[in-house]
């Protein structure tokens, strides 16, 4: 693969990514928000702990929730990321197909605070394993509950594992589709698309976080 | 010059993309008038440039390519397509220099 991810970081870092007069920050051709992460993971986790109150089947309505909004980021935000012009600008010309579109997404993604991702494995169109060294879920979870005894947390970041391979192998990001609720549904509904699980997260105790996306 | 307008994920048709009849230039930028903030990642192999325009648009796009977008500022949404085009008609124009 020819994916240069640091010239990515630096030039991702180069972008004026701040708000304007109307307190939005428009890039990638949608709309980026600068949010605190403990607030997001603060509303997260008190929804699965008083999940965790009512039983196993709420605490699976909120896990699949949680990772869904990881989904609609992915679907959103990677896919819009990967129709912009700041990607053919700086990523475009270091693709050479469609496997490294993979690595592509997740330097951005690297760019973007999210913690460090890592590129642990892809077999094309089948599956993607993802190692995050420092998630800001985990490190928020650590840092406001301690020790999971609820499971693996890092649900944003499962279900954006998800969104890429979905978006690149599931449906096809490099025909330019437009990003509609149809089509979101074909990717993220239909039979053949990818789902991810956090096989390892640092909450709970591992040694760091680490995704799996594969077909359903 | 063609012309795409997008819905953006705030709900507003306020995306306008167009294709120039003609790749833009560098120099095509100076004549986009009120520009705040003007950025060119002049050493990409495609260069990228951004030009925010307070209170109208931020305009981006690719040099040597025809296609630019437009995000056009909330408080003129009702007048986006007007402002891209107007802007679109200055970026192509014939350079006097």
């Amino acid at each position: 693969m020819s994916v240069d991810e640091r010239a990515i970081v630096e030039a991702v870092g180069g972008l004026p990514l701040v708000g304007n007069e109307e307190g939005l920050i428009p890039a990638f051709g949608l709309y980026l928000t600068r949010h605190y992460a403990d607030y997001y993971n603060h509303v997260s986790y008190a929804y699965l702990h008083a999940a965790h109150q009512e039983g196993p089947e709420a605490v699976a309505k909120a896990r699949a929730a949680l990772i869904e909004a990881g989904h609609v980021c992915a679907f959103n935000t990677f896919g819009g990321i990967m129709l912009s012009q700041e990607w053919e600008a700086v990523v475009g010309p270091m693709l050479s197909g469609r496997d490294d579109w993979v690595p592509g997404i997740v330097s951005v993604i690297n760019a973007l605070g999210w913690g460090r991702w890592r590129l642990e494995g892809l077999t094309p169109g089948e599956e993607l394993r993802v190692r995050v060294d420092n998630s800001y879920e985990s490190t928020g979870y650590l840092e406001t509950h301690g020790t999971s005894k609820v499971g693996s947390v890092c649900f944003l970041a499962t279900g954006g594992v998800a969104g890429i391979m979905n978006l690149i192998y599931h449906g096809d990001i490099l025909a330019r589709p437009a990003l509609t609720p149809d089509y979101y549904a074909e990717l993220f509904a239909g039979t053949g698309r990818f789902v991810a699980e956090e096989v390892a997260c640092r909450a709970a105790g591992a040694e760091r976080c680490e995704v799996v996306a594969r077909r359903a | 010059m063609k012309v795409l307008v997008q819905r953006d994920c705030l709900g507003g048709e306020r995306i306008v993309e167009i294709e120039l009849p003609r790749p833009v230039r560098l120099e095509d930028l100076d004549r986009i008038e009120g520009v705040e903030t003007r950025t060119v990642l002049a050493h990409l192999p495609r260069p990228f440039f951004r030009l925010d325009v307070p209170g109208r648009f931020l305009l981006t796009g690719i040099v040597s390519d025809p296609r630019v977008r437009f995000t056009v500022r909330m408080a003129v949404r009702d007048r986006a397509l007007e402002l891209a085009l107007e802007a679109a008609e200055r970026l192509a124009a014939r350079s006097t220099s």
